[in-house]
This record gives C-alpha cells, sequence and structure tokens, in this order.
C-alpha cells in the first residue's frame, strides 16, 4: 500500500529543507529578524577581542619599556580594560538577554511546527514503534540544541574571522602558531568525532529508560492512583521498583560518561602537545631573531587565545556535529508520511449529509499483532441508517470505527463513505462526523473548551452551548464545579467518570454532523441518566447516518439494524426483531438474559 | 532570616555527608585542585620573568613542566567529576524515596486537595537542591582559595593595594543574594503556568487525544494556547533577566574602574622603580581574572542561595505529612458485621458535603448493591468503608470495632477493592494483576478465567501502556477485567467492595461476573455498585443513595413499595427491555 510522501514542508512559510542546518537559521531571522541581527553584530564585535587584546598588549608593553608620556600609557591602559574587560561583558549581558528571546522564539516555532505535524501523522504511527520516542526527544532536546545551532553557525564563521585577523596582524608568528594550532586541533576532532557516534547509540538506549522511570514515578504522583496505591499498601514496591530501575539508569548515565571521559582525556592530552609545539615554535623564531622579545613574551599569552579560538572553532563544529543527529530526528519527523490531505477533485461530503456507508471484505489487524481483529466484514449503510454493534469485547467493534473514520486502513478490502475510500479522504469523512470515543479525551483546558474545542468561530455558539449543556444535563456538573465553565480541567481529574461522560456527550451534541459515531456512550452513566439517554438519541440521529457500539442492548431497539460482532466475524445481522425470532440466536439470547433480570 | 538561611545550609550539608560519605574524598579533592591556578600562574611568570636571563634550556624545562602539570591539572579534574556524578545521582535518588514515601504517610484525601498536591510534585521535581547546594558550596569555597592566593600574589606585588581590589566582592555579592531570591520567587510563580502549558504539549504525545485532535481539527487551535502560556511565562521572566542586566552592567562598569585603579597604582611603583615591566604584563590579565573570579564567586553564592531556598521547601513538605495511624491491633474475627453510622464526609476544596448522615449496617454474608445518580457518593462511600478515606463525622465499624483500631496490614489483607478506574502499571499482565501480592500464592490462570479475559495475550516482555517499543493496546473492559481479577485474588478476605465493576464489559461478561459476586457473597459480605438495576435487583440489600444520603435501604421488592426514587428507576430501566 503506497502513501504519498511529502517530501519537502511549507509549513506557516517555514521550509525546512533538506539542508538542516541553514533551514534553523532561515527560521531565526523568519521569526525575529531584528534580534538575529543584533546578536550577530554582537558575536561578530566579540570575536574581534581576542586580536585587539594581543594587539594592545603588545603596544603596551612597547611603550612601557620605551620613554613615553605616561598619559598616553594610562590612555591605552584605559582602552584595553574598557576593550578587553567592560565592553565584552556589557556586550556578553547584553547577547545573554537577546539568547534568551531567540531561544524562546525559535523553540517556540520549532515545537509548534512539530505539534502541528503530529495532528498529520496517522495515528498508527504515533500509538507505537519508534515515532513516539523520536517526538519525546525532540521536545526535550530542541531547546538546547536549535539556539546552539544557531550560535555556533554564526560563531563558526566569525572565528575564521578572528584568526584571520590574528594572522594579518602577526605574519610569521602568527600564522604559524594558528598552523600548528589548527592542525593539532583538526586530529583532535577526529578523535572527537568517533566517541560522538557511539555516544549517540548509547544516548537512545538510555532514553528509553529514563521514560520508563519516569512512567512509573508518575504512578506515585497521579492524584487518581492514590486511593489504589494507598489500599493496596503498594507504594514501597514502586518506590523500591522505581529505585532500582532508576539506579541501573545512573549506573548506566555514569558508565556512558566514563567512556565520554577517557577520550576527553586522551584529546586534552593533544591540546597540551599543541601548546608545547607553540611555544617550542616561538621560541626557535627568537633564537632566530625573527621576533623581538617583546613580541615573544606577548606571544605567550596570545598562543592562549590562539588555542581558545581554534577550540572554539573546532567545538562549534564538534556540536553541529553531535546535534546533527537532532536536526536529522526533527527532519525524520517533518518527513514522516501523512494521512491524506485534502481531497482531490471535489468534495463529495459535504457537511451535515448523511452518507451512506460500505465495508467491502474488510480484513484489518492491528499493529504488533498477529490474528486478525476483523477478517472479511462486509455490510452496507444508506444514508440516514443506525447501525447497532453488538459483541463481547475483543470482538472488533472498536476497530470497525477506527477504520470507518480513516485512522487507518485495512489490509484487504475497501471501507466506503458515499463510495469514497475513507484512509484517502479521512479529514472530509472526520469534519462531517460528531464522533464520542470509549476512551474520550479529557482535554488539558477549561471545561468550556472541552465541550467547544475548536469552533469558536461557528456563529450562534453561545446559544449553541447552552443547547448543549441543557441536553447533556451539565447544569447541575458546572454549578458543582469551582469556576463554572471556566474550571481547568487536570491532568484529566476534577470531575468524575459519569460527569466526564456527560461532558463528553455535550461535546458531540456541539458538534453535530451527517454522521454520528458513538462508542459505548453510556458505559459509566448512572440509571436515570441512561434512559435519558435513549431518547436524546433519537434526537441526535434524526438527520444522520449513525454507528453506535453499546454494551446496553436497549440502544439496539433504537436503531434499524443490528450487527452481531463474534472474533472479528459478523455473525448475525438484522434489525432488533428479527434477529429476536431466531431460534437460538446470538443476540436473541444475550437479550433474553438481560431482560430477564427485569421480569 | 540570614540565621535561617545558614541553618538550612547547614542541615542540607550535613544531610548530604551522612547519606554519601564519599563526598568528603571530592572536598579534599576540590580544595587541592584549588591552589592550582595559583601555581599555574607561578610557572607561567617562571617562564616569562628575567626572560634575558634565562637559559634556553632552562625555559624548555618550564614549558614542559607547565604541560605535565595541566595535564595532571586535567586527571584529577576528570576524576573528581566522575566521583560528584556518582554522589550526585545517589543522592538525589535518596531524597526523591524520602519525598515519595512521605507522601505515603499523608492521609489519601490529601491528594484530593490541589495545594497539597501541588506542593508534593514541586518537592519531588527540586530534590536536585541537595546536590546543587554542595557543588556551589565546594566551588565557593576552591574560589575563595583561589582569591585568598591571587590577593596573596598581589599583595606580595604590590603591597596594600591588594585590598583596593577586594572593594569588587561587596556589591556583587549583595547583587547575587537579592537577584536569587527574586528569580526563586518568579520561579514559583510561573510554575503552575509552566505545568499546563507542558499539559498542553504532552496532549500531543498521547495516541487516543491525538485521535480527537484529528476530529475536531484541533491542532492549532491547541497550539495557539500553547504560545500563548508559553509567552506569558516568558515575559516575567524576561523583565526579571533585564533588571539584572542593568544591576550587572553597573556592577562591570564599578570594577573596571577599580581594576584601572589598581594598575595604575602599579604603573606609578614602576616609575618609581619598584617592580619591572614583566610584573605590569602578567599583572593585567590577572588582574581582570581576579575581577572575573569574584564574579564566579557571586555566582555560586547566587547558586546555594537559591538552591538552600528549594532545600527548605522540601525539608518543609517532609515535615508536614507525619500522619500515622496508631492502630491497637485489634483481632479480626470472621464472620464481619460492617456498621456505617452518621458519617459525613467532605473532600478538601469543595463547599458541599459528598456524604451526609449516612448510616446502615451489612450482616455479614450479606450481597449488597450500592445504586444511585452518579455524583450521588457512591464511590466516596465505598473508599470509606474500606478505610482509604476517614469520614469527618461518624464512623465504620466492623463487628463494632472501630476501623481505624485495626492494624492497617490486617485491613488491606480482609478487605477486596475493585476500583473503577484502575491503575495501568507499566508492567505486562501477570504483574500487572499480582503487583503487591508476589509472595503470596496466586493461580494466574484460573483468576484470568474467572473474569473471562479475552484481551491479548501479553508475553513478559510487553507493557500493558502505550509509547514503549513493546507497548501492547488494552481497551478498557479488558482493563476493567484486570482490575476485578487484582481484587478477586485476595482469598482471604472477608470483605469484597466492587465500584461499578461492569460497566465497560459486553453483557455475557457483565452477568457472569455478577453471578461470581453472588456466589462469593456466601460467607463473604459484598458490597457493589452499580447502575444495572436488573442486577441489582438479585442482591440482598439495595442501598439508594441521593445527594449524598441514604432515602432507601431493603430488597428489591421493599424498595418499589417504599421508595419512589428506587421505583422510578427501576420501571424506566424495565421499559427499554419490554
Amino acid at each position: 500500500m503506497k502513501h504519498r510522501n511529502i517530501g519537502m514542508h511549507k509549513v506557516r512559510g517555514v521550509s525546512m529543507k533538506k539542508k538542516g542546518y541553514f533551514g534553523v537559521l532561515k527560521i531565526g531571522f523568519q521569526v525575529k529578524p531584528v534580534f538575529s541581527g543584533i546578536m550577530i553584530l554582537l558575536i561578530l564585535m566579540l570575536a574581534l577581542i581576542p586580536a585587539i587584546e594581543i594587539y594592545f598588549l603588545n603596544e603596551l608593553i612597547g611603550m612601557v619599556s620605551s620613554l613615553v608620556p605616561y598619559q598616553q600609557i594610562v590612555g591605552v591602559l584605559l582602552l584595553y580594560i574598557l576593550l578587553y574587560y567592560l565592553a565584552p561583558e556589557i556586550m556578553e549581558s547584553v547577547k545573554y538577554v537577546i539568547r534568551l528571546m531567540l531561544n524562546h522564539y525559535l523553540d517556540m516555532s520549532m515545537q509548534s511546527v512539530i505539534m502541528e505535524k503530529i495532528a498529520r501523522i496517522s495515528l498508527r504511527n504515533l500509538e507505537n514503534g519508534t515515532l513516539p520516542s523520536k517526538i519525546s526527544h525532540a521536545f526535550n532536546s530542541g531547546k538546547a540544541g536549535l539556539l546552539g545551532i544557531y550560535e555556533n553557525i554564526v560563531n563558526m564563521a566569525v572565528s575564521v574571522v578572528s584568526l584571520a585577523s590574528i594572522s594579518l596582524l602577526y605574519r610569521e608568528a602568527g600564522c604559524g602558531v594558528i598552523l600548528i594550532c589548527i592542525g593539532v586541533t583538526i586530529w583532535k576532532e577526529a578523535a572527537h568525532k568517533k566517541s560522538v557516534d557511539k555516544d549517540h547509540i548509547f544516548s537512545v538506549s538510555i532514553e528509553e529508560l529514563e521514560r520508563y522511570c519516569k512512567a512509573l514515578k508518575a504512578m506515585l504522583l497521579e492524584r487518581k492512583n492514590a486511593p489504589e496505591i494507598l489500599f493496596n499498601g503498594v507504594r514501597e514496591d514502586l518506590i523500591r521498583e522505581w529505585g532500582e530501575k532508576k539506579q541501573e539508569l545512573d549506573a548506566l548515565k555514569i558508565k556512558h560518561n566514563a567512556l565520554k571521559r577517557k577520550s576527553e582525556f586522551f584529546i586534552y592530552f593533544l591540546g597540551q602537545l599543541r601548546t608545547l609545539l607553540s611555544f617550542i615554535f616561538i621560541g626557535v623564531l627568537y633564537v632566530g631573531n625573527v621576533i623581538s622579545m617583546t613580541v615573544m613574551s606577548g606571544f605567550v599569552y596570545a598562543v592562549f587565545r590562539i588555542e581558545g579560538v581554534c577550540d572554539s572553532l573546532m567545538g562549534y563544529y564538534s556540536f553541529l556535529a553531535k546535534n546533527r543527529h537532532i536536526i536529522a530526528e526533527i527532519e525524520e519527523i517533518l518527513a514522516f508520511e501523512e494521512e491524506s490531505g485534502a481531497a482531490e477533485g471535489e468534495l463529495t461530503l459535504a457537511l451535515n449529509t448523511a452518507p451512506a456507508i460500505e465495508f467491502k471484505n474488510v480484513s484489518y489487524a492491528y499493529p504488533n499483532r498477529v490474528e486478525n481483529a476483523l477478517t472479511n466484514v462486509s455490510f452496507c449503510m444508506h444514508p440516514y441508517e443506525k447501525v447497532a454493534l453488538v459483541g463481547e469485547n475483543g470482538s472488533g467493534k472498536s476497530t470497525i470505527i477506527r477504520l470507518l473514520l480513516g485512522y487507518d486502513v485495512p489490509q484487504s478490502g475497501k471501507v466506503l463513505i458515499n463510495g469514497r475510500e475513507a484512509h484517502l479522504c479521512p479529514e472530509e469523512v472526520r469534519r462531517n462526523t460528531a464522533a464520542m470515543f470509549q476512551d474520550y479525551a479529557r482535554f488539558e483546558l477549561s471545561l468550556k473548551d472541552n465541550i467547544i474545542v475548536s469552533r469558536y468561530e461557528e456563529k450562534n455558539m453561545g446559544q449553541r452551548l447552552d443547547d448543549a449543556i441543557k441536553w447533556a444535563g451539565l447544569e447541575e456538573v458546572i454549578g458543582g464545579a469551582k469556576d463554572g465553565l471556566d474550571t481547568d480541567v487536570v491532568h484529566g481529574g476534577t470531575f468524575s467518570g459519569g460527569q466526564w461522560q456527560k461532558i463528553a456527550f455535550a461535546r458531540t451534541r456541539f458538534r453535530g454532523g451527517g454522521l454520528i459515531v458513538l462508542d459505548e456512550p453510556n458505559a459509566a452513566v448512572d440509571a436515570e441518566y441512561e434512559v435519558k439517554m435513549y431518547r436524546q438519541f433519537m434526537e441526535l440521529f434524526s438527520n444522520a447516518t449513525a454507528v453506535v457500539v453499546s454494551h446496553r442492548l436497549p440502544v439496539c431497539q433504537i436503531c434499524d439494524t443490528i450487527i452481531y460482532l463474534h472474533g472479528g466475524k459478523i455473525l448475525e445481522i438484522g434489525s432488533h426483531r428479527e434477529l429476536l425470532e431466531h431460534e437460538d440466536g446470538a443476540y436473541a439470547n444475550l437479550f433474553r438474559a438481560q431482560a430477564e433480570l427485569y421480569f | 532570616m540570614a540565621a535561617n538561611g545558614l541553618k538550612t545550609w547547614f542541615r542540607s550539608i550535613k544531610y548530604y555527608i551522612q547519606n554519601q560519605p564519599k563526598i568528603l574524598l571530592y572536598v579534599v579533592i576540590l580544595l587541592i585542585l584549588s591552589f592550582f591556578p595559583y601555581i599555574n600562574t607561578l610557572l607561567l611568570n617562571s617562564i616569562l620573568e628575567n626572560i634575558e636571563e634565562r637559559t634556553l634550556r632552562f625555559m624548555a624545562a618550564s614549558m614542559l613542566g607547565y604541560v605535565v602539570f595541566q595535564i595532571l591539572w586535567n586527571l584529577i579534574k576528570i576524576l573528581s567529576g566522575q566521583l560528584l556524578l556518582s554522589t550526585g545521582a545517589g543522592i538525589d535518588n535518596i531524597l526523591k524515596k524520602a519525598v515519595l514515601q512521605s507522601a505515603g504517610r499523608a492521609e489519601a484525601v490529601c491528594y484530593e486537595d490541589e495545594k497539597w498536591l501541588k506542593e508534593y510534585k514541586r518537592a519531588e521535581r527540586i530534590t536536585g537542591c541537595v546536590h546543587d547546594v554542595f557543588v556551589s558550596t565546594g566551588d565557593l569555597l576552591s574560589q575563595f582559595v583561589m582569591l585568598a592566593t591571587y590577593l596573596f600574589y598581589l599583595f606580595r606585588l604590590i603591597s596594600w593595594y591588594a585590598f583596593v581590589g577586594a572593594l569588587i566582592l561587596v556589591p556583587s555579592l549583595l547583587q547575587s543574594f537579592i537577584f536569587s531570591r527574586q528569580n526563586y520567587l518568579h520561579n514559583r510563580d510561573v510554575e503552575m503556568d509552566r505545568q499546563r502549558a507542558d499539559d498542553i504539549r504532552d496532549m500531543f504525545s498521547k495516541p487516543n487525544i491525538i485521535r480527537e485532535i484529528k476530529l475536531y481539527n484541533a491542532a492549532s487551535k491547541l497550539v495557539e494556547k500553547w504560545k500563548g502560556k508559553m509567552d506569558g511565562i516568558f515575559l516575567k521572566k524576561m523583565r526579571l533577566e533585564i533588571r539584572f542586566s542593568a544591576c550587572t552592567a553597573l556592577m562591570f562598569i564599578f570594577t573596571s574602574g577599580v581594576v584601572f585603579a589598581v594598575l595604575f597604582l602599579v604603573y606609578l611603583e614602576i616609575q618609581d622603580g619598584r617592580g619591572s615591566v614583566g610584573t605590569l604584563i602578567s599583572l593585567i590579565p590577572f588582574m581582570i581574572m581576579l575581577a572575573q573570579s569574584f564574579k564566579k564567586t557571586s555566582n555560586h553564592v547566587d547558586g546555594i542561595y537559591y538552591s538552600v531556598l528549594e532545600y527548605r521547601d522540601v525539608c518543609m513538605f517532609l515535615a508536614g505529612n507525619d500522619s500515622e495511624r496508631r492502630a491497637n491491633a485489634q483481632a479480626w474475627k470472621e464472620p464481619v458485621s460492617i456498621k456505617v453510622e452518621n458519617v459525613s464526609f467532605r473532600y478538601p476544596e469543595s463547599r458541599q458535603s459528598v456524604l451526609k448522615g449516612i448510616h446502615f449496617f451489612i450482616q455479614p454474608g450479606e450481597a449488597v448493591a450500592l445504586v444511585g445518580k452518579n455524583g450521588s457518593g457512591k464511590s466516596t462511600l465505598l473508599k470509606i468503608l474500606a478505610g482509604i478515606y476517614a469520614p469527618q463525622e461518624g464512623c465504620v465499624r466492623y463487628n463494632d470495632i472501630e476501623i481505624g483500631q485495626f492494624d492497617i496490614g490486617q485491613v488491606k489483607s480482609r478487605i477486596a477493592f475493585s476500583f473503577q478506574e484502575p491503575i495501568h502499571y507499566p508492567f505486562d499482565l501477570k504483574r500487572n494483576i499480582l503487583f503487591g501480592s508476589e509472595g503470596k500464592e496466586a493461580d494466574l490462570e484460573a483468576l484470568l478465567e474467572q473474569v473471562a479475559y479475552n484481551g491479548p495475550a501479553a508475553s513478559e516482555d510487553d507493557i500493558l501502556i502505550s509509547g514503549f517499543k513493546n507497548s501492547v493496546n488494552i481497551s478498557g473492559g479488558q482493563w476493567q477485567k484486570i482490575c476485578l481479577a487484582r481484587a478477586l485474588k485476595n482469598r482471604d478476605a472477608s470483605i469484597f467492595l466492587f465500584d461499578e465493576p461492569t460497566s465497560a464489559l459486553d453483557p455475557q461478561a457483565e452477568l457472569d461476573i455478577f453471578n461470581t459476586f453472588l456466589a462469593l457473597a456466601r460467607g463473604k459480605s459484598v458490597v457493589v455498585s452499580t447502575h444495572r438495576l436488573g442486577l441489582a435487583r438479585q442482591a440482598d440489600k439495595i442501598i439508594v443513595l441521593e445527594q449524598g444520603e441514604v432515602v432507601g435501604t431493603g430488597t428489591h421488592e421493599q424498595l418499589l413499595q417504599v421508595c419512589e426514587v428506587y421505583r422510578n428507576l427501576y420501571e424506566a430501566q424495565k421499559h427499554w427491555y419490554a
């Protein structure tokens, strides 16, 4: 099954081409051009400091040795301190503030691009596999990586300018020392690069263990787990379990760190070798009378300056190399195949029209599972028809809904909505659908947002909201909530299971649509409300095609057709009356067993 | 306030040393290392001073010596760094465990209190503060030693002018105190906002929420909300940072003035013939290094102060959770009757009571159904019966003995509870059911059969929560069966409490489970809360709750006669099966 692969993406006018690094720079300028410019200017000025410092130091030495009026020396001294200490420190402060700003906006840009991308990737890839960990990695490492990359690209260019200025000032001595430094520095980097690649593999396995530890710890921090943990007395066990895994993680991290340190030590040794060679070179130049004594003594400090710049240069480069995997990961996420986008051709599924549905020989297995969730399922639904899906847990009911809304593709067969395959036009199908899932979402927003979700620009929004609240019986819930409609939902809590189901129900009502899908809508509601719900279903269904999954068999009486599923296959299909007439029919037996409780 | 700060600082240092004695080795190494910069400067100057008089051989030897010294220094730094890493991880884990355990000593009802929960999560998050205090203190100590050596060197060179340099220290220390406190307050302030922003972003890592985000095309709206929150936090931070930067700039100007003054004085000395050119040359970067060293000192003080404030918060949390229930270790005798006497209960932050004056009696071996609307208090009542929450008024008695009088261990082994929203442990199927009672005998196969579990037959490597390489997807109904298995594995229990155990189960499974409950009730007490009135009908006693009060108790037939609420509910449900 081929899916359209989207290579380059234009998201909000920011394009991430394959040359990731320059893409990052571009984002910076597009997001905050003025500040990016100031920052680059500051970095440039700061980079010229080493050259200026050496120059002034030598001037000073010359002046002190010869007979120059002391006002001039004082002037030079003052200028030296100003240029070498005060100006850089103030520039660093300004740079720090700008850095914070750039970091914030870059970070937000990148994270929001990733979030919007996630909403377009197909569900199957988000549920398991390597993508979830890559996403969490990208969220967490983006901050350090992105701004660092941004700065380092600029810093690298500017360091080269710095070195060039020194070599211009000091010709043979300068060039010689620079060459020695660069030579050994490159050697250092080669050694460093090897360790970096090994590093990355290590960090991936550490990351999975870290998330596992976090999940374990989360058990002990969540409010809704507290009663069960307290009651079962498993707190100590969980803490111990977490402690053991954490120790494992820490040992791994320390080992990882030790390996890094070993290679770092060798690199450091090379650095010292470089210093020695530079000193010898200067000594040779002095003995050969190429440079004077004052230049030589100034140059001892110059060596450190030059080494510093070379190290920074290579440091920037290796930072970029090390973090190329962050860029690579972000690129991978952004290049991931999405669900089919807007429809090609005309819109055949206008809003609020009830569609016809057909399942043609559909077979489907969940990723990572061997057995089929659905095997050769076929049925037809006319527009405005209401169908109830009945069967044991695991018989395939939720799977049918998953495929119906285009969240995944069947391995064989077709799921057709008004004649078009659902997974090829999922946005169209969903725009016209109001769905309530068994594990409905509890958004970390206000109660109002949990009902409306996203359609704030709708006409008559207020009226529709009031209608949905009354319809779902939420007045009491709102009355009892701390801030009414504006109550914040924290970590899915705040309301009871039954209250949540009413909220989810209101959400469905507010949405409306030509296709209504309800997956266990009344599992947790009380008897009084359940009965009210049946009346409301009829209202909700009146202008729509509807699919309902429920264990509460009275729902079947409201529907036109009942599909009884067992083990992923259709066992019985027909209306309530028809199925009741089956001798020893599965549905008939089930219905009677439930009904007998009351009679 | 300063005295308290010092006390807290001292406590945190003591805590670290007591729990990770290896750290003392680090202190020793650190003190030794603090002298190295001084030695470094000496070595460097020996290369430069009196160059004209030295032989080349001597210079070469000095250079070699210098390089070897650098390598040695680096090696020691690396080793001490490793030591610090392992002790840091160790102390962090110890303190985190202490926080997690301390939360276990608090009442379960504290978790419903937003403020307490917030403090708990914060305390758990900032446990790194102990390590930070120690490291910053160590750095400060070595910085002081370095400063002392610098000042000594300066003193040897230019006598009492050296103390002019010390002037720089005072304002920078002051500034760091003020700023770190403001930083601390700011971080506390925006913590809630940051948490909410993270919550919104984390919605994008949960597949079931993404599914609905796709449905409602809500991605851009959510991103907008997230951005709004992040921007808010950022603006607050920026205001603080700009103020701090302005102060720092003034500091730098002042420092430059002092450095210039010292250097000028030295120059005057040279003019008078006391000192050489080399001295001035080596002094210039040295003074600047000194000024930067003062800055580092103030940074370290900043770090210490901030971490000490955090440690104080952790200690306050730990001290606040010492409500051990005193048990008189009463003996638990079979069979058990349950008496609920005038129980009233209110959650910490709510305005109204969830339960008011609840009063009923359950005989041993009775199967009791608890019915009522959503929010009528059924779950809360069950938790009070299990001793998880303590009622503000009234009490629960088992065989006329108040539940608080029993040993907690006894209570837990005699009562089995199935929760409405069970915990999803990140373990495999077997551990998810048997976790917490690994020592006891339990036949997993039989349990799975008893609850008719028909989910994926997860192997030992599979994890039942999503987001990992070997995750397995488990539906709501299957989780409910797992939760039932957790309750049923407790064979010795005399009381079984089930909180809406069948809401996600298919009709057949529901019927079977309910029959299991009825079978259990022979000799044991079973209380089930349910909305399925057809099932409740078969119980020995039905208790009807309405808005936190008992409005009816009795058998099905009795209630049909006497309780209007019950009758209406039952008839309405029955109507749909006609």
